[in-house]
């Protein structure tokens, strides 16, 4: 809300105050001042400047040729109209492009011949008055520097401070209510308006004999209807100092009934509507809903499409306007409009709100009725407005006759009473010393009645208009609002509670964090919205367990209004913008949550990733509470890609690969960090439809080794991708793994850990040819499983090759062994004895032969 | 002159030309190839030894020979003391790196995100108070984001945060703050408590100072006899322990809708200190978060009760405050994932 200082300082004394005292009690009060602005800024371009000569227009009677000294070696010529110019005048002068307040541009021109660079400006022009009629004088010329901007000189007309209200405030909506928060801090009262004519409206009689019929069909929707017929108005334009009010206030002037409409909206807080008579028929308003598919074409010009939930008002035969929303064209004020009816009314918050969310119209007015207006002033509002109408015609000599109020008001506002505890503010704040007098001071000047009260306990009684004020909390906060949160003393100490539980998986997610970023991975942060092409372009098809399935209703952009289900699109896209800046050995990795919606998750196969979600589905499902139907579920992912580096422009040449198996081991590096070494991985070859956007060849699931559980994956990307997404030849390789299965894995204790034995090893590098569909894990399994190989420690594989002179069906393995007996030193013949019986075994179980 | 006798003449000066020309470079390598020459199993003296087979006089040649092979050894053990001291100032002679040719520049790089690292320092610190950290979901029901934290239906304090809605059955919006979690919390354990949520939030705006996904951290604290002044005291502790004991705090009222009396809290511009700066629009003040004491229509949501017990909450926006740490400039970089940005912060919280 934009608040006009002017405006206020007349409802209460604020001459001792400057603009940001001013703003520095509203911010104290809860109504924070964003902004403090000057309604006009001169431009420095509107100069001091003194008319040295003023000599008749050659060819203009009214004209007045000037030269004007502004400092510079030359004077200027200007052609003036005003009547008051005059030699040895002050002046202020616009030059040449200056923009003016009203947005007039000056430029050097040729009036009647005769060239005038420039323009003397006068008061309305620099928006102090609505004064046309002469240029503004500037006095004491003698001591002033000619050429120096006037903004030094004149202050401006108004200083406006926007006010950033909380939804509960709606009572400072209004300059009465904001007037009547900051008079409670100063203590100062409020001043009262007297107006010209003594009016006061009455229920019974009226100068005018108009008549009018008022109807509520759902007494919930509106609990007070009140209108009053105006007959013999004139649409007129209003007086400057109405004008500036609104203007200053952020409204535009239209024409006298809209304005006062609006000035007294921005004074009470009370949005009123005026009809045009003659286009009300019956002399009927009712507040009703709508039609389905109703049409109504509003005052700015639009047509709104209603339906049967829109709440309306009506006349004999048609919808005139959206209650509490906006007017309808149909009935407004036109120039030659002379009787009309003012309306204003307590429309019910949640219906406007409803309506105007449904119809998406958010006004001036919808804002207020949403936050509820005063229903107790709804007579006092009409009053103002129709003692304004007539105050201002009176002037231009029209003699305004109204009706009497008509009003339905059936059930009456029943005043909340609130009982206070001292002691519970005391308590509550941190303030012992507070006292029941000063208690009561704060309240009485918000304008809460004291019941009643004991030397502990106080019953107030609250105000129509703070209907936010609805128990004893909220009266604490008004005392420590009009105390100043600054009066409450800082406490450092902490209250006592038990030792906490926090889930160990919170500290993990911090510590896996920390590993991968010390293998040299960054760690990003991306949204998480996505289009469903996204994820299509990564060859995931709607089939697929990773298809995007939990939709924004109101996303930003339309395009992007899936939830990601696997970080990796984000990832690949942050890789591809950093190779595209020539950034490449580009190793990121982010910690997020995938989301997955419940319904289609059994339609997605049977893959590793597929299962394991359906399970989490599953308990978390257990874990909701009853009745709580879960139809989503978050897994947390952490996620990595490591690009390929580019061209080496590096001093050294330090190649850094990203294929499988250089990603595997970085990943297994990483990993290991963080659990014993009897917590094993296990890749195991995925099916190429599993994960579809990594290279068939070169993908894997990770698993537990006992258990199988499922870890996560890890694999190159798809070479149609690397295609697609700029990537060329050289494909990244991403993984991803589920933080909640890793921590599990990570927190397995080793039974026992391994002692270093006494007696020295003996090592034997053995070659095997095998088969080449033969995996690594097969043979690992196989050289383990050994039946005979009591003094087989450990081995190490240190060598896999293919090719001549081996035929195309083989591949070979060499392995180095340790042998080791933890009693005695083996010799050498049992060290070959070992050597015979794995060999055989080999040959046995996989068909492999020593080379 | 015997045969042998001119064997051995020969042989000795072979010998004092090949002693001559090692010694020209007694690095420890030639040495060894030196005496495998002359004492190496296939060297000159076991030769000569054998040949000693066909001569005559085999008992003066073999002392002769001894003789000599006595002088080889003698000078190779000389040459080996030489030897290592020629190394040892070889290499001080030889080896001069340059000591400013960068670092590798990839070596190891790796870094956390700033507001990882802003989260690592708040959590140890509220973990030092005695707080426990908690987790909470991100996709969540009305009833935990909205209505237990006392935003009625169809109310306009609702606007107050740009929601995100998700297509089910169900009602479901993206979290629009972490104080969902002080419900889960509470409907959890019974008071007095204390603990603190960091996460992920999302709203539906986006422009310079606004992002669709950002991070807060909650702090909520339950007990008898908590108020107003222990949230001042806290938010106060933490916001020095965070950027220095020279920055206050402020507090001005403010509205949410599950705290009452509400606050905004400022701190002193840790840019200008105070002065006034762009930072800080000419103010001395930046706002942080806000804060109160927990409305007893929440309590009552989890059945405590709010008689007995009271308590605080406050939500300051993790990624403000690692702007303001870190002098990050703009809040969008953050998320944009460019290397040259993320490749500045180190892996531990500072």
């Amino acid at each position: 809300m934009l608040v006009s200082k002017k405006w206020l300082s007349e409802l209460l004394d604020l001459s001792d105050l400057n603009d940001v005292q001013i703003a520095d009690y509203l911010t104290g009060l809860g109504l924070e001042v964003e902004k403090i602005a000057p309604t006009v800024e001169y431009p420095d371009s509107i100069i001091v400047g003194k008319v040295v000569s003023a000599t008749p227009h050659p060819d203009a009677d009214t004209l007045t040729l000037c030269q004007v000294d502004i400092g510079a070696v030359e004077l200027s010529q200007i052609v003036c109209g005003a009547p008051n110019v005059r030699s040895g005048m002050g002046v202020a002068l616009a030059t040449p492009g200056t923009v003016m307040p009203n947005g007039l541009k000056i430029k050097a021109s040729k009036i009647r011949g005769v060239a005038s660079k420039g323009m003397m400006c006068s008061e309305s022009e620099l928006q102090l008055s609505d004064d046309h009629d002469g240029i503004v004088e500037i006095k004491n010329i003698a001591s002033l520097r000619l050429g120096q901007p006037i903004r030094a000189l004149f202050s401006p007309p108004d200083v406006v401070f926007t006010l950033g209200l909380t939804p509960n405030r709606s009572d400072c909506l209004g300059y009465l209510g904001v007037a009547r928060d900051l008079a409670a801090k100063l203590g100062r009262p409020l001043r009262t308006k007297a107006s010209k004519t003594s009016w006061v409206l009455s229920a019974d009689t009226g100068e005018s004999e108009a008549k009018l019929t008022l109807g509520v069909e759902k007494a919930e929707d509106c609990p007070r209807f009140c209108a009053v017929i105006l007959n013999n108005v004139k649409v007129i334009a209003s007086p400057y100092w109405l004008r500036q009010r609104l203007e200053s206030s952020g409204l535009r002037s239209r024409n006298l009934l809209v304005d006062v409409s609006n000035y007294v909206m921005l004074e009470f807080g009370q949005p009123n509507h005026i009809y045009d008579c003659r286009d009300i028929s019956g002399n009927k308003l009712w507040v009703t809903r709508a039609d389905e598919n109703e049409k109504l074409i509003t005052i700015d010009g639009a047509t709104v499409s209603l339906g049967a939930e829109d709440m309306v008002i009506r006349d004999a035969k048609r919808c005139v306007g959206i209650a509490g929303v906006m007017g309808g064209e149909n009935s407004e004020v036109k120039d030659d409009t002379t009787d009309v009816i003012v309306e204003v009314a307590y429309f019910d918050p949640t219906a406007v709100r409803k309506t105007a969310r449904r119809l998406g119209i958010h006004t001036e007015a919808s804002h207020r009725f949403e936050r509820g207006v005063d229903i107790q002033q709804l007579p006092q509002a009409l009053e103002r407005i129709c003692t304004l109408v007539s105050d201002i015609l009176k002037e231009h000599n029209c003699e305004v006759k109204r009706s009497k109020c008509y009003e339905l008001y059936p059930q009456p506002f029943a005043p909340c009473r609130i009982g206070l505890r001292l002691e519970r503010v005391q308590s509550f704040l941190g303030l012992p010393q507070m006292s029941l007098a000063k208690c009561i001071k704060h309240l009485s000047g918000l304008g809460l009645r004291l019941l009643d009260q004991t030397d502990k306990r106080m019953l107030f009684e609250i105000p129509s208009w703070r209907g936010d004020l609805l128990r004893e909390v909220d009266l604490i906060e008004e005392i420590a609002r009009l105390e100043g949160y600054d009066a409450i003393p800082y406490t450092s100490e902490l209250i006592p509670v038990g030792a906490g539980r926090e889930a160990p998986q919170i500290a993990f997610e911090d510590e896996i964090k920390c590993a991968f970023a010390s293998s040299g991975f960054s760690e990003v942060m991306t949204y998480p919205f996505f289009s469903v092409d996204s994820f299509e372009s990564l060859r995931i098809s709607s089939d697929h367990v990773l298809f995007p399935r939990v939709e924004l209703s109101n996303p930003l952009q339309e395009s992007e209004r899936w939830l990601q289900s696997s970080l990796i699109p984000s990832l690949l896209k942050t890789v591809q913008k950093n190779r595209s800046h020539d950034l490449g050995n580009c190793r990121v990795f982010e910690s997020a949550r995938g989301f997955f919606s419940r319904e289609l998750l059994k339609e997605v196969g049977t893959s590793p990733l597929a299962k394991a979600i359906r399970q989490k589905q599953g308990s978390c499902q257990t874990k909701a509470k009853k009745g709580e139907e879960l139809d989503s579920v978050e897994v947390k992912w952490l996620g990595g890609v490591v690009d390929h580096k580019l061209s080496t422009k590096d001093w050294s040449s330090n190649e850094e690969q990203s294929d499988f198996h250089a990603v595997k081991s970085l990943v297994v590096a990483t990993l290991r960090r963080l659990a014993f070494s009897d917590a094993k991985l296990e890749f195991v070859a995925a099916d190429p439809s599993a994960l579809p956007f990594l290279h068939p060849g070169a993908a894997a699931w990770i698993q537990t080794c006992e258990e199988k559980t499922f870890l996560g994956w890890l694999g190159e990307l798809h070479p149609e991708l690397c295609h697609t997404l700029g990537f060329g030849d050289k494909p990244p390789t991403c993984f991803e793994f589920d933080l909640d299965a890793l921590y599990t894995w990570a927190s397995l204790r080793p039974a026992a850990v391994e002692l270093p034995p006494s007696y020295p090893f003996a090592a034997r590098d053995l070659a095997f040819t095998v088969d080449k569909a033969l995996s690594y894990a097969e043979f690992n399994q196989a050289v383990l499983a050994s039946p005979d190989s009591k003094y087989l420690r450990h081995f190490q594989l240190f060598d896999a090759y293919s090719g001549a002179p081996l035929a195309n069906h083989q591949k070979s393995f060499a392995i180095r062994c340790h042998f080791q007996s933890l009693e005695r030193t083996l010799n050498d013949r049992e060290v070959d004895r070992e050597v015979d019986r794995l060999v055989a075994h080999l040959e046995k179980a996989v068909k492999a032969t020593l080379r | 002159m015997t045969e042998i006798d001119e064997l051995i003449l020969r042989i000795e000066s072979e010998f004092a030309t090949s002693l001559a020309e090692v010694k020209q470079d007694p690095m420890p390598a030639v040495i060894e190839s030196f005496r495998l020459r002359w004492l190496g199993r296939k060297g000159l003296l076991p030769k000569l030894f054998s040949d000693l087979k066909t001569t005559k006089d085999r008992a003066s040649a073999g002392k002769a020979i001894n003789l000599f092979k006595a002088r080889v050894e003698k000078e190779l053990a000389a040459l080996k003391q030489t030897s290592i001291k020629y190394a040892i100032d070889k290499s001080l002679e030889r080896r001069a790196v340059d000591v400013s040719l960068p670092a590798h520049p990839d070596t190891g790089m790796g870094s956390l995100h700033p507001v990882t690292l802003m989260r690592q320092i708040l959590l140890r610190e509220f973990r030092r108070l005695g707080f426990t950290v908690w987790d909470g979901p991100e996709l969540e029901s009305d009833f935990y984001n909205f209505t237990a934290l006392n935003f009625p239906d169809e109310h306009p304090s609702r606007d107050m945060q740009d929601t995100f809605f998700v297509k089910s059955a169900s009602k479901r919006v993206l979290r629009t703050h972490t104080s969902n979690i002080q419900i889960h919390a509470m409907l959890q354990d019974s008071p007095p408590l204390r603990l603190v949520a960091p996460g992920r939030v999302y709203r539906c705006d986006n422009d310079a100072t606004h992002s669709p996904m950002f991070h807060q951290i909650e702090c909520v604290a339950v007990g008898e006899g908590v108020h107003f002044g222990h949230l001042k005291g806290l938010v106060d502790t933490f916001v020095k322990a965070v950027f220095g004991p020279e920055i206050d705090t402020r507090f001005r009222p403010s509205f949410f809708p599950f705290v009452e009396p509400g606050a905004e809290v400022d701190l002193i511009c840790t840019i200008c200190r105070g002065k006034g700066c762009r930072v800080c629009k000419q103010t001395g003040w930046l706002e942080i978060g806000g804060c109160g004491m927990i409305h007893p229509n929440v309590f009552e949501q989890v059945n405590y009760d709010s008689e007995r017990y009271t308590g605080y909450a406050f939500g300051f926006g993790i990624d403000r405050m690692a702007m303001l740490a870190y002098g990050i400039p703009d809040l969008r970089v953050m998320f944009e994932g460019s290397q040259q940005f993320h490749r500045s912060f180190p892996i531990y919280a500072r």
